[in-house]
């Protein structure tokens, strides 16, 4: 906010704000105009009284709940415009059919011109099904989106992408994550055309090769999150430009088999001091610089470490990474199956850090095992131990007395009364009676043993779930101190804007 | 404690306590650059019955702590429309002062007392036809049949996002 004094020449000062929030007020030392133009008649448009002005009003609309919003629209043209900016700013289709209404009302019509300047986010992922060169081809005129995700739209054509990078500079986030026709093209595009770009996913867009990534390194500095999962053309001269670019927050090269230089992806620690959340799962043999270094160097900004299925990490690799990433929140190691109660000792070195962990598929894990992890890792919310065959009832109970598994999921449910969204799904650690029981319907399509470990609850669910709790509480009061923690659905949540 | 005055439109002079007076963020600036003063400061866009009022709600929130630091720039909905009961009394006035009171707490960017008046008016909104609410806020309507129409048909598609 700028501010400054005129003083006069009677020796009166006047004071001026440049807030924003002021610019519509006459300043006061002129002539107090009863009404200017820029200021919406919201009183009788002929007596000479103040007007709200149209800042005020538009934050006005900010409290209203969306059906409100569509009665607003139709009070007049100014309202209509002030609403779009909160109806239209983003963009987000449920299914294929909500995509069709929309198609039929808006786009057949012509209507959506009307609105396109407000929108932008956009996401036709949940739609993909109906996304094709028709269909986008409205789209194409948007020019004001900071956020685009056509994952899975798997029947755009690379050219209708390209004219959509280049007309819309302000793009921050990007998700073509599943589209077979992307190339190198595309990167290109982002490079010369999206300068603010900061998170881009193309996981599984199998016809991206080296060149494109290791130019888009080069180009777009401000790329600070990466997925490029399942490019399996990407080999170690990604790695070394990566390793190069030092300043990503996230990066993901799982199922990218032909990447495995070690000495590479250590060098990329070093060199991407930042790093959070690292997905390496699928990789081969990447992690063993972990094992023959004499590890000195400590990476503490690494937070969520995926190495599900890397058939080369063991309880010596283990032992490096557990002293190289001490503040570790999340660690993977399903179908790891060389990891023993050796390697879970080393993971108990994280205890003050580590909330979630997924051991499936650990086949030498014992009791043993189990019973020292949860005594020594107290804050564990999420354990997984899946076919972990040898595990006997003794490990269940030692999980069953981890104090943050079960009240976790009450204290949630109880302190954020905004939740509208739970999904527990095959955490059987914290699957019981009472909360499957509010959970809403098995979807169509699964099978027996996925509907068996089915728990999603929705807002209503929630809110009858808290009721229940509340009951409950009312004779026995819980015990405080679990303060609030993020579930793993939004510690996962894609391309979170980087602050 | 250090005292200011205030100078209403109509030349009516106010002295507050400094605490009170710097719930203006427009005042508290204003004596951060200024220094102490003993000139009264003019505030040629608040009447006295205004000022009275916007002081009454000062002195009542006087202690406190103010929390609204969220970024203005990004485009959401608020949701929460509840207001507490004293400002509940406090804000129930007649729509010509519940506007003068909005403009005020405008100018003299007061943003929690802003905020109030704002929730005010949505909660006179909630659940009115566009009509009532032409007729309340004395809006013509400047869109022909047609586009009313249409506008209201796109509607349904949007209600059951």
């Amino acid at each position: 906010m700028f501010h400054f004094i005129v003083l006069t020449n009677t020796g009166e000062f006047v004071y001026i704000s440049r807030n924003p929030n002021l610019n519509f007020y006459p300043s006061p030392n002129a002539a107090i105009p009863t009404q200017t133009p820029s200021i919406m008649c919201l009183l009788r448009p002929n007596t000479n009284k103040k007007l709200l002005p149209d800042e005020v009003i538009f934050q006005l609309f900010s409290y209203l709940e969306i059906p409100e919003l569509l009665v607003c629209q139709r009070v007049c043209r100014k309202w209509l415009n002030f609403c779009s900016v909160y109806l239209w700013h983003k963009v987000a289709f449920a299914s294929e059919d909500s995509f069709k209404e929309f198609y039929r009302y808006y786009i057949k019509t012509g209507r959506l011109r009307l609105y396109e300047k407000w929108i932008r986010k956009l996401n036709l992922s949940h739609a993909s099904a109906y996304v094709f060169n028709a269909t986008i081809l409205p789209f194409s005129r948007l020019t004001n989106l900071v956020r685009l995700n056509l994952s899975n739209c798997a029947k755009v054509p690379e050219l209708k992408l390209i004219v959509m990078l280049h007309n819309n500079p302000g793009l921050i986030a990007l998700e073509l994550s599943s589209i077979p026709s992307i190339t190198n093209m595309t990167l290109f595009t982002v490079c010369t055309h999206c300068p603010s770009i900061k998170g881009l996913n193309v996981s599984n867009c199998p016809r991206i090769d080296d060149t494109g990534v290791v130019h888009l390194l080069q180009h777009c500095r401000g790329l600070r999150r990466l997925r490029i999962a399942d490019c399996h053309l990407l080999t170690n001269a990604t790695l070394e430009a990566i390793a190069t670019f030092g300043d990503l927050i996230e990066l993901d090269i799982s199922g990218c088999f032909n990447i495995e230089s070690a000495d590479l992806l250590y060098r990329l620690f070093e060199t991407n001091k930042q790093l959070r959340d690292v997905n390496f799962s699928r990789c081969s043999n990447v992690m063993s610089s972990f094992r023959l270094r004499h590890l000195n160097t400590a990476f503490p900004s690494v937070r969520y470490l995926n190495l599900s299925e890397s058939s080369d990490v063991d309880d010596e690799i283990l032992n490096g990474i557990t002293r190289s990433f001490p503040n570790l929140q999340s660690l993977y190691l399903a179908k790891c199956s060389r990891v023993t109660n050796i390697g879970v000792d080393y993971i108990t070195r994280l205890a003050p850090s580590l909330t979630f962990l997924h051991l499936a598929h650990c086949f030498d894990i014992t009791d043993d095992g189990v019973a020292e992890l949860t005594e020594k890792c107290q804050k564990l919310v999420y354990v997984d131990f899946g076919g972990c065959v040898q595990i006997t009832d003794n490990a269940v109970n030692a999980i069953s007395r981890l104090p943050k598994l079960q009240r976790g999921i009450q204290r949630l449910i109880l302190t954020r009364k905004n939740l509208t969204h739970l999904s527990v799904t095959g955490i059987t650690s914290v699957l019981n009676s009472d909360l499957t029981h509010f959970s809403r319907p098995v979807p169509r399509g699964m099978s027996p043993s996925q509907a068996k470990i089915f728990c999603a609850l929705l807002k209503e669910n929630i809110d009858a779930y808290r009721e229940y709790l509340e009951n409950c509480f009312k004779q026995q009061p819980p015990l405080n101190g679990l303060n609030g923690y993020i579930t793993e659905k939004e510690r996962l949540g894609m391309f979170r804007e980087t602050a | 404690m250090s005292k200011v005055k205030l100078l209403s439109s109509d030349n009516e002079e106010f002295t507050v306590d400094r605490i009170v007076a710097e719930k203006s963020i427009l005042i508290k600036n204003m004596l951060e650059d200024m220094g102490e003063m003993n000139v009264p400061i003019p505030l040629p866009n608040v009447s006295s019955n205004v000022l009275r009022k916007i002081i009454e709600w000062c002195e009542h929130h006087k202690n406190d702590l103010y929390t609204g630091n969220e970024d203005e720039t990004e485009i959401r909905l608020k949701k929460s429309t509840d207001i507490d009961e004293w400002d509940q009394k406090f804000i129930s006035v007649d729509q010509e002062m519940l506007f003068e009171i909005i403009l005020a707490s405008n100018y003299l960017d007061i943003k929690p007392l802003l905020d109030t008046g704002c929730k005010t008016i949505a909660n006179m909104i909630r659940g009115k036809s566009p009509e009532d609410i032409r007729k309340t806020f004395n809006i013509p309507n400047d869109f022909t049949p047609e586009e009313e129409e249409q506008i209201r048909k796109e509607n349904e598609w949007a209600e059951d996002r």
